[in-house]
């Protein structure tokens, strides 16, 4: 005997192509539930093959090879294929980083490239926090060793000037007595013989250096002898 | 019964290196690919898309091919799960105006290309229309069934489902359909 159910799972058969058993038939024409059930099915077969899918393209296949070939040159350019990085060190420093962030999802371009991400995170972290200090570290050694040259450049100046100011004071000394000496000379004799003493003073004999270094040590001997009575 | 054989060979040449071995099975299964993408995004630039990009992911992955399977079932899968993906992709899109795919299918005539209407008759885009507001997995097994006319286990194979799952799911999708296209009967038989 057949029923309901039975007969619409024949109905279904029918809409894949198969034939059904005349009784089976005989039965749904019979049920009208069978009949609604089987022109609705029918309606929706025919509905889906009425469809008119275009064929495809011409020259679809050599656009697909084209399309694998250009891919494929590409990625040869692209990044490594690797989600993660390979050193397992690396790979713990990460896996601690996800755990610092809770319910944060790192974007795959950072989990891919681990490494860089790393190395420029440490730099931004350099540059933000440490940097200025090391800098602030470096400057005060600059600073100390500027002062330090200052300090040794005045006191060259100093002892330079002194110098220089010494052997002036001593050359000045030196002429003016030399001067004195041939006054005192010139006034022995006669006062109206000024020819005569002006040839004198021309004709005096000026000290004879062999070098600059043997005149400024002759100078300040000369200083150190006859300063105190210059002054006096 | 000669075809997957040669589509094993095939496969194993493009392993060896001979990319050009690959271009027979493009010839042989893209009409197919095309069709099935086609027929669930309804759109034919869509469609050429989904095919170069479908044949892409087969040659990378040719390597987890297993010739014991079908290549046509294998690559078909493929087709089905990428169209699958970009329409979850669309719609994690879509929800910032919180409207689904299928919701929008409900919108009148506003959201369409007055081109593409002129292009489609109206009584194929009723019925495209009535199955996109199928789930996607009464979608998936009436087009393998009815556009591309795979049989019960072509259709397992491809969307590794038991026989038994692929028949409720026919159906089950065929009764659904029949119910939406009810009300629209005069726009079918004008």
């Amino acid at each position: 005997m057949i029923d309901r159910d039975e007969a619409n799972r024949w109905i279904e058969r029918l809409m894949d192509g198969e034939t059904i058993p005349p009784d089976v038939e005989d039965f749904i024409r019979q049920n009208s539930e069978c009949r609604d059930y089987q022109a609705a099915l029918e309606k929706a077969v025919s509905a889906l093959e009425s469809l008119n899918i275009p064929d495809p393209p011409a020259g679809l296949t050599d656009r697909i090879m084209d399309f694998i070939a250009e891919r494929e040159a590409s990625e040869q350019y692209a990044a490594p294929q690797k989600t993660r990085p390979r050193n397992s060190i690396w790979l713990d420093v990460w896996k601690a980083c996800f755990n610092l962030i809770p319910d944060v999802s790192i974007p795959k371009i950072l989990q891919r490239e681990a490494v860089p991400a790393m190395v420029s995170g440490f730099v931004v972290l350099f540059g933000l926090f440490i940097g200025p200090q090391v800098e602030a570290g470096k400057n005060i050694v600059l600073l100390e060793r500027a002062k330090t040259y200052a300090n040794w450049m005045m006191e060259e100046s100093d002892r330079i000037s002194y110098e220089l100011n010494s052997k002036a004071d001593g050359l000045i000394n030196h002429v003016t007595e030399v001067i004195q000496k041939s006054i005192k000379r010139e006034e022995s004799n006669s006062d109206n013989d000024i020819n005569q003493n002006t040839s004198s003073y021309r004709n005096m004999e000026w000290p004879q250096f062999a070098s600059w270094n043997a005149w400024n040590e002759e100078i300040d001997q000369w200083s150190l002898e006859n300063e105190p009575r210059l002054y006096l | 019964m000669d075809q997957p054989l040669d589509d094993a060979a095939a496969v194993k040449k493009v392993l060896e290196g001979d990319r050009e071995a690959f271009r027979g099975l493009v010839d042989s299964y893209s009409g197919i690919v095309y069709r099935i993408a086609y027929s669930m995004t309804g759109n034919p630039d869509e469609a050429q898309d989904v095919v170069q990009e479908v044949f892409y992911r087969a040659y990378r992955a040719l390597k987890s091919y297993t010739p014991d399977r079908p290549f046509k079932a294998w690559i078909n899968r493929i087709t089905v799960n990428f169209v699958l993906d970009q329409r979850k992709k669309k719609r994690i899109k879509a929800s910032s105006l919180t409207m689904e795919d299928d919701q929008m299918l409900h919108v009148p005539d506003s959201t369409y290309n007055p081109h593409e209407e002129q292009r489609k008759s109206e009584r194929e885009d009723v019925v495209l229309k009535a199955i996109r507001q199928l789930p996607e997995k009464y979608q998936t097994v009436l087009l393998l069934r009815h556009i591309e006319d795979l049989s019960y286990e072509e259709i397992a194979q491809t969307l590794s489902l038991p026989l038994g799952t692929v028949m409720t799911h026919i159906h089950r999708a065929r009764t659904k359909l029949s119910e939406i296209l009810r009300p629209m009967q005069s726009e079918l038989l004008s």
